[in-house]
């Protein structure tokens, strides 16, 4: 009998688990800031703007504050807020001697990325470089697809920057060509961006295209059975349609001059900014007329709707600070 | 009966494979019926393999005879042969048998006497040899070799007698090993399964003039021999079972397996396995911040596991009746992670090292049979020896089979580009090293301290292979007179490489790879003569080393060293005393790695990139030893030593122009080390044991290196540079005073079934304080003199019990064994500036605000690195030093817990045994 205990206590010896050490994790990510709507998403001191939405995940420039060279990176945010997802850099974590940003992302449905990279020397006003880049949307140095953004168009003029960029249906993508004009007035430099055409670029065959009847559309916005509707220097305050046969229409007016154009609960809607207080306004193409309005404190630079809910998220100014904000559509 | 007698040469142990010199057994043989002194005589051992013939005087000596259980037999023309069994032979000690022999017409028995002399008080041992036997590492808690060496008189952390560590070598059955490229601050790769050891001994005073390659000490160790019927055993231990905080994650696995092959050939292997999920578990007080996930399991390290697998494996083959051939390899492999603080909340993998060794040794006995007159024993042995060591991070975190185990062999980054020593390669960022940025893990959010990839991104690697041929003979002209010489000669082949910063290309801040390989070579002749007259034995010694690191970047620097090394030993009896005096000069080549240029911090911290010197020459001691033994009561002894030893040659680190980052190194310093050894016993009667050891040292030397030698420079008012004279400072092991106590106990059958015969068995010991130098909080002004101020001292019980029971034909044992009974705090090393394991109030103050300067960025909502509990305001911004300085006070506070400040907690292994 003694024996056999002996030999269970022997064997038992093994059948005990070991103690662990402590585990190291992550904090868990934080939620929103607040319950309520509308809802603050960025807090930082730097500039965060042109916000674009997917169903997971809000992808928006980011300039950190304290980096010194400046750079601007892609900041991945949950669509409804809280903590990053992700934060990624031109050139990684630590600042170099290159003043980069990435620019006017896009988020596509087939969960990829399009921005532009521009590179300049620090303090530079005008840029080096700039690249039209395709990756992956959670990795925007694994590059799928990479052009430069100079290119002529076949009437000749030079296009030395691309805007506002967005993935249409049909999975290619389509920007505000452009040029850069800069001026000075009592030493203080100003840039402006005149737009020369909306173009579209299919990823397949990496070939740039003008979209005719689009010249000076500044803003866009992809429209059902192929089109296009944009607005244009020309008619700030007309929302054009330009169907998949090529022809233009003008299908609504907004009360206000366009801003810029966004996609909210499948209803074309605009920004319009003036001075520190900024309006929307959706239009159902249908009649033109329109279906609802909502003004907000600050100056709006950007807007993108959140797919499948009525939230849209707005680049928007309020004193030094440029952050973005999510907003919700009133029933 | 043949066969019989060559079994029985394999079991003759292998002589002066052991210690010094192996045992001996003595005496006089004399006629029964008149006590005439009978010459001509056969004595032998084992079969007749081994043996001496008396000479006029009846006289013989049987030399080098590893300790074991003989059977010795005297035989002669005319007269009954006469045996005895069982002579118990110890290495380093005498057995004595005297013979009476009576004539076959007689009608008298032989008589044999066995009269052993005293151990302690044997004139015929000058040597302090301090024994280890394989029943002791049984018996007593202790686990492995190098921990029993641990508790030997003069033995402080690896150091010997106050030299710096690697001062020492091993001897493995007879031929000696050593890591020869960094002894002082590396490892010897190759570790001997607990099963294997027969017995090993510590010399740390005038050893023979058979072994160099050591200033302050020898380590032996023989190894087991397989048997003539098959005999092994199997062990497991662990702390599986205990609560946490008293289970560190271990499982140790041993066993052993021994016997006859075909007719004589005999085999022996033993394998040792062990891991812990804490490899290097520390007693460091409980962090007070609740934030801290060491506040709730304080007791384990993540990231600091570590496993190690040992075999050994032992051919004899006899070859012929006086020849016997052994053939030993051993198999090492050990792979760890390292705990890096910077790395605490990153849970990825972090950095690892795997250090594997590989041993294979052949030895070729010949002995004269008993009637060639003449005693002649002579040994050829050959051994090959390797370690390979690589430090780098690892590409995955190990997955874990079995506690610590994980019965895999690891992927480090840059290991084929460290091996092939590629240093075109590794000009490049190398795959697989990780850019270090700050933690956003942290439970404190600030970017300070803590973060995802070491900023050393060191690829450290080395491979150090020698291949070892040496011959020794022993000539007994006489039964008094011992002769022993040969020599050995030892090539070897050294390659390292290290790469700082690996994460990024070479460039102006980031050093160069270093890859270098040269092969240096050994050589070494030796004679020894001992004599003994009466009760005076007088042994005197001459060696000769001679190395070339032939290491020189330039053609001609490297040059041959030559050194002699004279020994000489008397010891006599005198009164109730025996009184050994010895004087020798022993000498060391210095570790090669400072013979070559490297990339990476040493030791003494010179700088990032240090210059080799191929000129460096021989480290050299010389020894003067006094010792006294007494034994005023059966049973009990008294040894007293004491020791001068002056060292010289020492490896110094020289300051090359103005930057004191660049330096070369020179055989510059010098010190002396003065000891009192203290020993009193009781032998272990198998009831009752105890032995207390007290030593009290003095360790000094002259401490160049680029650094202190630049604070030492003194400017005087008029503008000249004043040269200090060379000023000793305490050795980095100079423990004043150490002592060390073993008590061991059985209980009587006649305590009862469940006790009688219960072991128990305790070792206690306490030092006094290490020396270590101040500094300032910037770590570059000495405050005071170099090692000036003291560790508090250092105490530690250990308690083995164990029982042993008979269990189906089997032995079965069971024991407990914990180490640090009492769990007492040991501090192992302090803050340079405050002389402290803890930091102060005003560092932790100081490294917030420097760390707050550096990164001022406010920290929004959306970061990582933002905390709620932070946000005073609750505006979704940390902002200002209001709010940013309490968590970067609360992330430096966890950054500089001292946690290898502090010694080994409580440990405690559960055990069982089997051996039949």
């Amino acid at each position: 009998m003694r024996r056999l205990v002996l030999l269970t206590a022997a064997i038992a010896l093994t059948a005990c688990d070991h103690s662990e050490p402590y585990a190291i994790t992550e904090p868990d990510p934080l939620g929103p800031a607040t319950d309520a709507l509308p809802r603050r998403l960025t807090f930082n001191v730097g500039v965060d703007r042109d916000p674009s939405s997917s169903i997971d995940r809000i992808v928006y420039t980011q300039f950190p504050a304290g980096r010194v060279d400046g750079d601007g990176c892609l900041g991945y945010l949950p669509p409804a807020g809280g903590t990053l997802l992700d934060l990624q850099c031109p050139g990684g974590t630590q600042a170099d001697g290159h003043q980069d940003a990435w620019l006017s992302p896009a988020l596509s449905a087939g969960d990829r990325v399009a921005y532009v990279w521009q590179r300049a020397q620090i303090g530079a006003i005008v840029p080096n470089d700039r690249v039209l880049r395709i990756a992956q949307a959670a990795q925007p140095d694994s590059v799928l697809l990479e052009k430069s953004a100079f290119f002529s168009l076949p009437d000749g003029r030079r296009v030395l920057a691309i805007w506002h960029l967005i993935w249409d249906d049909a999975g290619r993508l389509r920007f505000v060509a452009g040029q850069d004009v800069y001026s000075v007035t009592d030493r203080v430099w100003d840039t402006t961006f005149v737009p020369f055409t909306l173009t579209t670029l299919d990823p397949a065959d990496g070939e740039y295209r003008p979209l005719t009847g689009t010249d000076s559309a500044y803003t866009h916005l992809t429209a059902p059975d192929g089109g296009v509707w944009f607005a244009t220097d020309a008619e700030p305050t007309s929302l054009k349609l330009r169907a998949a046969d090529g022809s233009v229409t003008s299908v609504g007016a907004f009360a206000r001059p366009i801003t810029r154009l966004g996609l909210v609960d499948g209803f074309p809607a605009a920004i319009s900014s003036t001075g520190d207080s900024t309006t929307v306004e959706w239009i159902d193409p249908a009649t033109g007329a329109s279906v609802g309005f909502y003004a907000v404190a600050g100056r709006a630079n950007a807007i993108t709707g959140v797919p499948g809910t009525r939230r849209f998220v707005l680049d928007l100014e309020r004193g030094a600070t440029r952050d973005l904000w999510l907003f919700e559509l009133p029933e | 009966m043949r066969v019989t007698a060559l079994v029985g040469l394999l079991f003759l142990p292998s002589g002066a494979a052991v210690a010094q010199t192996g045992g001996l057994i003595t005496g006089t043989v004399t006629d029964a019926l008149n006590g005439r002194p009978l010459s001509g005589v056969v004595v032998s051992v084992a079969g007749g393999q081994r043996g001496a013939t008396t000479d006029a005087a009846g006289r013989y000596a049987i030399r080098d005879l590893r300790s074991g259980a003989y059977r010795v037999t005297a035989r002669a023309v005319g007269f009954q042969p006469i045996s005895r069994d069982s002579v118990v032979v110890v290495s380093g000690r005498t057995a004595v048998v005297d013979f009476q022999l009576s004539a076959d017409a007689v009608a008298l028995p032989g008589v044999a006497i066995e009269a052993s002399p005293d151990p302690l008080l044997d004139p015929r041992a000058p040597q302090a040899i301090q024994h280890i036997s394989a029943e002791d590492l049984r018996t007593l808690p202790l686990t492995t070799l190098q921990e029993a060496v641990q508790i030997q008189a003069g033995v402080v952390e690896g150091s010997f007698r106050g030299g710096r560590v690697g001062q020492e070598a091993l001897v493995l059955d007879g031929l000696g090993f050593k890591n020869q490229f960094d002894a002082g601050t590396g490892q010897l790769g190759v570790r001997i399964p607990t099963a294997a050891v027969q017995e090993a001994s510590v010399v740390t005073n005038g050893f023979s003039a058979q072994y160099g390659q050591a200033l302050s000490g020898i380590v032996t160790a023989a190894t087991r021999d397989g048997g003539d019927r098959l005999e092994g055993s199997i062990g497991y231990d662990t702390d599986r079972p205990l609560p946490d905080g008293w289970d560190v994650g271990l499982d140790r696995l041993t066993g052993s397996l021994g016997g006859p092959i075909v007719g004589p050939l005999r085999f022996f292997v033993a394998a040792e396995a062990q891991a812990r999920i804490d490899d290097d578990p520390v007693n460091a007080p409980v962090p007070t911040d609740p934030l801290d996930p060491r506040a709730d399991r304080p007791w384990l390290l993540p990231h600091n596991s570590g496993e190690r697998y040992d075999v050994l494996g032992k051919l004899t083959v006899p070859v012929g009746r006086h020849q016997v051939v052994r053939l030993t390899g051993i198999v090492s492999d050990a792979q760890r992670l390292l705990f890096d603080p910077v790395l605490k909340y990153w849970p990825g993998p972090g950095s690892g090292e795997r250090v594997t060794g590989r041993l294979a040794m052949l030895h070729v006995r010949h002995a004269n049979p008993p009637e060639a007159g003449t005693a002649l024993v002579a040994d050829l042995r050959a051994g090959y020896f390797e370690k390979e060591a690589l430090r780098a991070p690892l590409l995955e975190s190990p997955e874990r089979s079995f506690g610590g185990f994980t019965f895999s062999r690891w992927s480090f980054a840059g290991e084929e580009i460290a091996s092939t020593r590629d240093t075109l390669a590794a000009r490049d960022a190398i795959p697989g090293f990780r850019v270090p940025s700050f933690s956003a893990g942290t439970p404190y959010g600030v970017p300070a301290f803590f973060q995802t990839a070491s900023p050393r991104g060191d690829l450290l690697w080395n491979r150090f292979r020698e291949a070892r041929v040496r011959v020794d003979l022993l000539i007994g002209p006489g039964p008094d007179t011992d002769l022993r010489f040969g020599g050995e000669y030892v090539t070897q082949r050294i390659e390292t490489f290290s790469r700082l910063e690996a994460y990024r290309a070479v460039e102006d801040t980031v050093p160069a790879p270093t890859g270098p390989r040269f092969e240096p070579f050994q050589t070494a002749g030796y004679v020894e003569l001992q004599h003994r007259a009466g009760d005076i034995t007088l042994t005197a010694g001459l060696r000769a080393d001679v190395f070339n690191g032939r290491s020189a970047v330039e053609e001609g620097l490297s040059e041959t060293q030559v050194t002699f090394g004279p020994r000489f030993a008397v010891s006599t009896a005198l009164g109730p005393a025996t009184v050994v005096a010895s004087w020798g000069r022993f000498a060391q080549p210095p570790d090669f790695q400072y013979l070559v240029d490297a990339a990476f911090d040493d030791t003494l911290r010179t700088g990032r990139f240090r210059q080799g010197n191929p000129a460096l020459g021989f480290e050299t001691s010389t020894q003067y030893e006094l010792q006294v033994r007494l034994r005023p009561a059966a049973r009990f002894g008294i040894r007293v030593g004491a020791y001068v030893k002056r060292l010289d040659g020492l490896v110094a680190s020289i300051p090359l122009g103005l930057d004191p980052d660049s330096a070369i190194f020179a055989s510059g310093d010098y010190g002396d080390v003065r000891g009192l050894e203290l020993t009193l016993e009781r032998e272990f009667d198998g009831v009752l044991g105890a032995r207390v050891t007290y030593v009290l040292q003095q360790a000094e030397a002259t401490a160049t290196n680029a650094r202190d030698l630049f604070r030492r420079l003194q400017i005087s008012s008029d503008g000249d540079t004043l040269f200090p004279a060379n000023v000793e400072f305490p050795l980095d092991y100079d423990r004043r005073h150490a002592v060390t106590a073993v008590l061991r106990g059985r209980a009587p059958g006649s305590a009862g079934a469940v006790l009688g015969g219960t072991l128990v068995s305790v070792v206690g010991r306490w030092g006094s304080g290490l020396p270590f130098t101040r500094t300032t909080i910037g770590g570059d002004t000495v405050i005071g003199l170099p090692n000036s101020d003291r560790l508090p001292s250092e105490s530690g019980v250990d308690l083995l019990v164990r029982r042993d029971f008979p269990l189906w034909g089997v032995r079965l044992g069971i024991y407990a064994d914990v180490r640090n009974v009492t769990n007492h705090r040991n501090v192992i090393a302090v803050r340079r500036d405050t002389g402290e394991p803890q930091v102060t109030d005003e560092v932790v103050a100081a490294m917030a605000q420097e760390a707050y300067t550096a990164n001022p960025a406010p920290i929004p909502y959306e970061s990582p690195h933002y905390r709620p509990w932070a946000d005073l305001d609750g505006d979704g911004l940390l902002a200002g030093p209001g709010e940013l300085l309490p968590p970067f006070e609360r992330a430096a506070r966890d950054f500089t817990q001292p946690l290898f400040y502090y010694g080994a907690p409580r440990l405690v292994r559960l055990g069982v045994e089997i051996a039949f």
